[in-house]
């Protein structure tokens, strides 16, 4: 049992080496300038760890150094959701939507409350809800048997509905199909085919939000300007 | 020195004109309009000196039967050769036969003379019927005109030109206007030429105005002069041509050209085309308007590259302004069309999505260039392309669509592939730079932003308290699990939870009793609740036995006994005792209510 257990802990410690040393390496390329050798390390490790919120920046960093903005973004998305609280990640992606022409908060709102309302991961989110709800679950349960603590109960009911008002928006939010138009100009159709007409152009980097599908074309919504269009999937990253 | 070379020169060619005058020998002729007319018509008299290079002027005859209320003179000198023509306007006096003497000229020591010429004048409804060559009556100008067809084998711009003109051949300035095609398509160039005649000189600063347009575009594309006879007069004219081609399907006006112009005499001095210029008023000449039926290209069979362009002869080609490239640098593709037709208002080529490449918009330039009465024209297109790595790469060819109209299909044109071969970038990555040179205040200045720096791995990162719990579902099950259970218990206990209230309001009662009748009430309420014994009008034995009844315990029916007696006596007591007792009552009645409440419970 002993011998098993050493032999778990250095398997995982050889694991973790490996990867801390992959990570070296791709650091390395890009130090160097080779953007991409070190994206196609990342992209490699990401295989393994498909969570990890900094994997995705430094891939972000890899596409905004060769320029492909609207990947880069995409990317910053990815770590952003996993990571929200990281100024790092909030920096680089404001940077890549704006070289886009685009707004990562949005106009008169202020630059705090989008940062408290995004101040939490959604499973975090979860996670206080959870705990809200066994709070007012207990007060309310003493008050039910024994008639006391009604006003804590009261204040927990509160609680419990301003938690659960901010999880809901926020599962809406991630519920939308959001993407980047990674192709360099993406044109907004009025139907799912090249015949036809191309009423707008989204240039790389533009946040659109996917609303229906058929065949390769997907039909979007421009966040920031409200244009609705077809356009090729191909042109898109899904975030 | 070169003042005598000049002058010598300048006897020699004057001696020479005048000897080449002489040579050729001087003629006179003279000639009327018509020698058949009526006392209202006019008489003109031409009068042609050829090989005088003075100004001689002819002299006329005694014209008894005539007025002469006009005259013009004009002179045309050729190689030395000058021929002088005189026009005199005179209105006959009287009906009758007449005779026009020989006119004579004094030249050079000698005497010319023309025949005389006979001419009849009628009384207005003595006129005979006119022969047509002679006597111009409208029904003759309209066969005559019916005769000044444009002869065969005209261009048809030409022949119309010529027809429209012999329309107007009684006029001595006029202008005429048309085009080649009245239905041409959108974009389709057609010409329109619009031509000056005019019979008799004008002051030479005559204003033209070009055609008001609408639903057109116009480009100039020439302008010429000629002549042309029409009912045997000699017009000169100018003509103007421009290129049309509609902007949309519908009508499409030409509005009337004009020139404003000053008639005078051509043998008049300077002095004299001064002075009209001064005196007088300028008439104006006015083209005929002119509708287009403006049609649009068939959508059948329309190519996907077709950008509105209409005309013939085309060609495309396609150039990169370098063929090996550092990844991340610029190359400059040119697409140059050229062709017959206006290539000015036609959409910009569109590139298509190249993998590999950053493709920045298409940026045009045209121009057109008159050619041979046509109009050729060329558009240059420009777009950046940026490879993003490096390799052999090929752009395709682009394809470009237009429709010829004399066949009426569309053709596409396609550019030759050019090959690029890009290399791995040298140069580092500027980055992305905002704001640079902004001025941050307490002495910093922020010089450019780029992104943030890599991160190391975030594999390591234990997940919080609150991750963990929500990755434990049935804890939110469990909440309401627990919710659920006290709703239950809160619902089978609720009898219970009234007594409890009940006996929370007796003991409240007892702490606020100012006087044994409410100690009194109080533990009445009490034993009713805890053992259902109504003890309203009883007496005390009653009482105690039906507490007995329901198992109250002896030394508690025996503390009951004496608060009781003790209520009863305090509430016959005088006023100021029963207060104080009261308070006394009410807490030996907490006491026994508690002990009691005990009792129950074990």
């Amino acid at each position: 049992m002993r011998n098993l257990f050493f032999a778990v802990c250095l398997t995982l410690a050889s694991v973790c080496t490996a990867y801390a040393a992959d990570f070296n390496r791709a650091e390395q390329l890009y130090r160097q300038g080779h953007f991409a050798s070190a994206l196609a390390e990342y992209e490699e490790l990401l295989s393994t760890y498909p969570n990890d919120p900094f994997l995705y920046y430094n891939i972000g960093n890899c596409y905004f150094k060769m320029g492909v903005r609207g990947l880069a973004a995409a990317n910053y998305y990815r770590a952003f959701r996993l990571a929200p609280r990281d100024p790092d990640i909030r920096h680089n992606l404001t940077l890549a939507l704006e070289s886009a022409g685009e707004r990562f908060v949005p106009s008169g709102m202020p630059q705090a409350l989008h940062q408290a309302f995004f101040g939490l991961r959604t499973d975090e989110l979860k996670g206080l809800f959870i705990l809200s709800l066994w709070l007012f679950c207990t007060t309310a349960s003493v008050w039910l048997v024994k008639r006391r603590f009604g006003r804590a109960a009261l204040a927990a009911a509160l609680i419990l509905a301003l938690l659960g008002g901010w999880y809901a928006w926020r599962k809406n939010i991630e519920g939308q199909r959001l993407a980047v138009v990674a192709a360099p100009v993406a044109e907004l159709r009025s139907g799912p085919g090249t015949n036809f007409p191309a009423n707008a152009n989204a240039v790389q980097g533009r946040l659109v939000i996917i609303e229906d599908a058929r065949d390769d074309w997907y039909e979007v919504v421009v966040k920031s300007e409200g244009i609705k269009g077809w356009t090729e999937a191909n042109s898109l990253e899904i975030i | 020195m070169r003042k005598r070379i000049f002058l010598c020169f300048f006897l020699f060619f004057f001696a020479l004109s005048h000897a080449a005058a002489d040579l050729n020998g001087v003629s006179m002729t003279a000639s009327v309009n018509r020698t058949s007319l009526t006392t209202e018509d006019e008489l003109k008299l031409t009068v042609t000196i050829d090989g005088v290079a003075t100004d001689a002027m002819p002299q006329l005859p005694s014209l008894p039967a005539f007025n002469v209320y006009a005259s013009a003179a004009t002179k045309e000198i050729n190689n030395f050769h000058a021929v002088s023509t005189f026009e005199y306007i005179m209105l006959p006096r009287f009906a009758g036969k007449t005779l026009i003497g020989p006119v004579t000229l004094h030249y050079g020591n000698k005497m010319y003379q023309t025949q005389p010429i006979e001419v009849t004048v009628y009384r207005p409804s003595q006129a005979p019927a006119p022969a047509p060559a002679k006597t111009p009556s409208s029904a003759a100008k309209t066969s005559r005109r019916a005769a000044d067809k444009a002869p065969a084998g005209l261009p048809p711009l030409e022949r119309d030109l010529y027809n429209l003109a012999a329309q107007n051949g009684d006029k001595t300035y006029f202008m005429v206007a048309t085009v080649e095609n009245a239905k041409p398509y959108v974009n389709q160039t057609v010409t329109l030429a619009v031509r000056f005649y005019y019979s008799r000189p004008f002051v030479d600063n005559a204003p033209y105005t070009a055609p008001a347009i609408s639903n057109l575009f116009m480009e100039e594309i020439g302008t010429s002069d000629g002549s042309q006879t029409i009912s045997g007069r000699v017009y000169a004219y100018m003509e103007k041509r421009y290129a049309l081609s509609g902007v949309a399907a519908g009508n499409a006006q030409v509005g009337p050209a004009s020139v404003k112009y000053i008639p005078t005499s051509g043998r008049a001095s300077m002095l004299d085309r001064m002075l009209a210029l001064r005196m007088s008023e300028p008439e104006t000449a006015s083209s005929n308007p002119i509708s287009l039926d403006i049609r649009s290209v068939p959508v059948e069979l329309r190519p996907k590259n077709f950008y509105g362009a209409v005309g013939s002869s085309y060609q495309i080609t396609a150039s990169a302004d370098r063929r090996e490239v550092e990844a991340g640098e610029a190359v400059n593709l040119t697409i140059k069309v050229t062709g017959e037709g206006n290539l000015k208002p036609t959409a910009d080529l569109k590139l298509p999505s190249l993998p590999g490449f950053r493709v920045y918009d298409v940026a045009s330039t045209s121009g057109a260039v008159p050619s041979n009465g046509t109009l050729r024209s060329y558009k240059i297109f420009k777009a950046v392309i940026v490879p993003l790595s490096s390799g052999e790469y090929v752009v395709p060819g682009l394809f470009w669509s237009y429709f010829d109209p004399k066949t009426k299909t569309y053709r596409t044109l396609r550019t030759e592939p050019i090959a690029l071969r890009v290399t791995p970038s040298t140069k580092e990555d500027a980055g992305f730079d905002f704001g640079a040179n902004a001025d941050l205040g307490g002495g910093f200045r922020q010089l450019g932003q780029d992104i943030r720096y890599l991160k190391a791995s975030a594999a390591a990162q234990k997940p919080g308290l609150l991750t963990k719990i929500a990755s434990y579902g049935w804890l939110l099950w469990g909440a309401l699990v627990l919710l659920a259970l006290a709703g239950v218990v809160a619902l089978l206990d609720k009898s219970a939870l009234a007594g409890k209230r009940e006996r929370s309001k007796v003991l409240q009662s007892l702490k606020n009793a100012k006087n044994a009748e409410a100690v009194s009430d109080a533990l009445s309420a009490f034993i009713l609740l805890r053992y259902g014994v109504h003890t309203a009008s009883l007496p005390l034995r009653d009482i105690v036995s039906a507490l007995k009844k329901r198992s109250c315990p002896a030394n508690l029916l025996d503390q009951f006994q004496r608060i009781w007696q003790l209520l009863d006596a305090a509430r016959f007591a005088p006023a100021h005792l029963q207060n104080q007792n009261a308070q006394e009552l009410a807490r030996q009645a907490a006491a026994l209510i508690k002990e009691m409440e005990k009792g129950s419970r074990s």
